[in-house]
């Protein structure tokens, strides 16, 4: 690629100082194999027009801060390379159904409201005892995979951007909220289902959702939200035919260390340990 | 209360799957008939006003086309309601939206049921 | 949130963003017409109540009715309303399956390239489509003979 080929980056840009609505600004700068778009936003701001912004920190695709929409479709710009889009043209804008700040940077205080408002962490009874540990919350393996997977949002807000819902609907949850319920839902240490279903009438909750999957489709982690809520709609629906109470986590206990145990069944799936004799 | 969004929402996937199968046999008794002749032998054309009255006289239709109307009504109307409370999600529109919903499917159903009986009961009088 | 906040510009894309916000999944195309076939379909109803109701008013008034409904645009809404329910009913079947978690997959752990519930549904997804298309030719025999 010859040096004189330039990528034109088009970015949305909004001043509340000087500006009623965004426009259209038009950066030419020089792109190489393996820059992300994270890198383009960097060069523009050196070698044009230092007043961009934007938010960022890792760099890595792991604390969810750059998320924009490239190209029409939401994702993070530190993990998107920019020839993987286009050598010619890559739109920016920030991310669709948040308030702007200032160009790409926007106002996540509601989508943080309603995660909250779900009760994200373990709900037990036993606050007592786990102030004063002396034992351990159990969880198997299988267990573990229940949820683990909807753990790994970065709450970069790609998902919410992309909801078709969450566009004409500002009291929907959105679906990182309602993935983050599933996942304590479905943690067998926890014990907040019945508030977390009261807390999800309050907003419109899971029957707001219609699966078109364009949360799934954008996630950068593979989170698959759209799994997730319908996992719960399955919960809530199952607990509108429950006629007991639920049977409540497991109390905190002593783990009995057993080195067998340990080296099989405690193992990770594709982790090999050589064998040893049993003692 | 607390759980009346899922028990409608249960509802409305329910009478989805009761028209499916309803609306479905409507569907190819009417508009797929000639193909369906091809299969089972001759036909009759269905919108010939002695093929209505046949259909007029028989109880199965008309229950069944009471319950087809009933349930996709409500099935037509909780999707409406859903739209329109996505779009307008404010508690005073909620109610509007939710009488309205209401009003306009006892409308409909009154209307086709009372339609569908009263032609029953001339078609079987002598 | 202090007086002296710069303003922000309020950013929700609305129903107009579903159609030129940017580039959608095919699922996501699917969940657009799911809502316009069913909103068509809903609208078809209350007009079809009164139309099928005329045949209390006895043979003359159906005989009417059926003459302007064999005008050969109305005969095309017809059909756009059948091909209509075909799709939102097997859209409609591969919703259920869905939403009641049966078609998702289980959760896993996520290995990259991730693949997500999007991937589980293909499959019913790309079948169910087939079969909405083979009934809408089917249909068309039927439905598009013109003259009457």
């Amino acid at each position: 690629m010859s040096k004189d080929k330039k990528t034109a980056f088009s970015i949305k840009r909004f001043l509340p100082e000087s500006d009623s609505a965004p426009h259209w600004e038009r950066y030419d700068i020089e792109t190489e194999p393996g820059m992300t778009v994270l890198d383009g936003l960097h060069r523009i701001r050196e070698q044009i027009d230092a007043t961009l912004s934007w938010r960022y920190s890792c760099r890595m695709g792991v604390c969810g801060s750059c998320a924009m929409i490239i190209n029409g479709k939401p994702g993070l710009a530190c993990n998107t390379q920019v020839h993987d889009i286009s050598e010619v043209h890559v739109r920016l804008e920030p991310v669709w159904n948040f308030s702007v700040v200032k160009d790409l940077v926007t106002d996540l205080s509601p989508m943080f409201d309603q995660h909250r408002h779900l009760k994200p962490w373990v709900i037990r009874s036993d606050t007592e005892a786990l102030q004063n540990t002396q034992a351990e919350l159990i969880q198997s393996p299988a267990a573990l995979v229940e949820y683990l997977q909807f753990s790994y949002c970065i709450k970069c807000a790609a998902c919410v951007a992309a909801c078709p819902t969450v566009a004409i609907d500002p009291v929907f949850a959105g679906p990182m909220p309602l993935t983050a319920a599933h996942r304590y839902n479905a943690d067998s240490r926890d014990d907040g289902f019945d508030q977390r279903k009261k807390a999800l009438t309050e907003h419109h909750g899971v029957s707001h959702c219609h699966y078109a999957g364009e949360c799934s489709r954008v996630c950068p982690k593979g989170v698959d939200p759209a799994k997730a809520i319908q996992l719960m709609k399955r919960d809530l629906v199952a607990d509108l035919f429950r006629s007991a109470p639920r049977t409540p986590a497991a109390p905190a206990s002593q783990v009995h260390f057993d080195r067998q145990l340990v080296n099989e069944e405690l193992r990770p799936p594709d982790f090999t340990v050589p064998r040893k004799s049993a003692k | 209360m607390n759980n009346a969004h899922m028990k409608y929402w249960l509802v409305n996937a329910l009478c989805g799957v009761v028209v499916l199968i309803l609306l479905g046999g409507h569907m190819a008794g009417m508009h797929l008939d000639d193909l369906l002749a091809l299969v089972v032998g001759s036909s009759t054309e269905p919108l010939e006003w002695a093929e209505v009255n046949v259909r007029g006289q028989s109880r199965l239709f008309t229950v069944s086309y009471v319950f087809l109307l009933g349930t996709a009504l409500f099935h037509g109307l909780y999707g409406l309601h859903t739209i329109l409370t996505e779009r307008w999600s404010g508690r005073r529109a909620a109610r509007f939206i939710l009488f309205g919903c209401w009003s306009a499917g006892v409308i409909l159903f009154l209307t086709g049921t009372i339609a569908t009986v009263s032609f029953h009961l001339l078609t079987v009088t002598p | 949130m202090s007086a002296s906040q710069p303003k922000q510009y309020v950013n929700q894309i609305g129903i107009i963003g579903w159609l030129k916000g940017g580039r959608h999944g095919f699922e996501g195309y699917l969940y657009l017409l799911h809502r316009i076939s069913g909103l068509a379909l809903l609208l078809f109803l209350s007009a079809h109540v009164f139309v099928t109701g005329s045949r209390l008013f006895g043979e003359a008034a159906w005989e009417q009715v059926m003459r302007l409904t064999h005008h050969p645009v109305v005969q095309l809404l017809e059909y756009l309303v059948y091909v209509a329910f075909v799709f939102h009913a097997l859209n409609g079947v591969r919703l259920i399956l869905i939403e009641f978690g049966l078609a998702v997959g289980r959760p896993e752990r996520p290995v990259y390239p991730y693949k997500s519930s999007l991937n589980a549904q293909r499959k019913l997804m790309i079948g169910l489509m087939i079969i909405t298309g083979l009934l809408i030719v089917l249909g068309g025999f039927e439905l598009l003979r013109f003259p009457g």
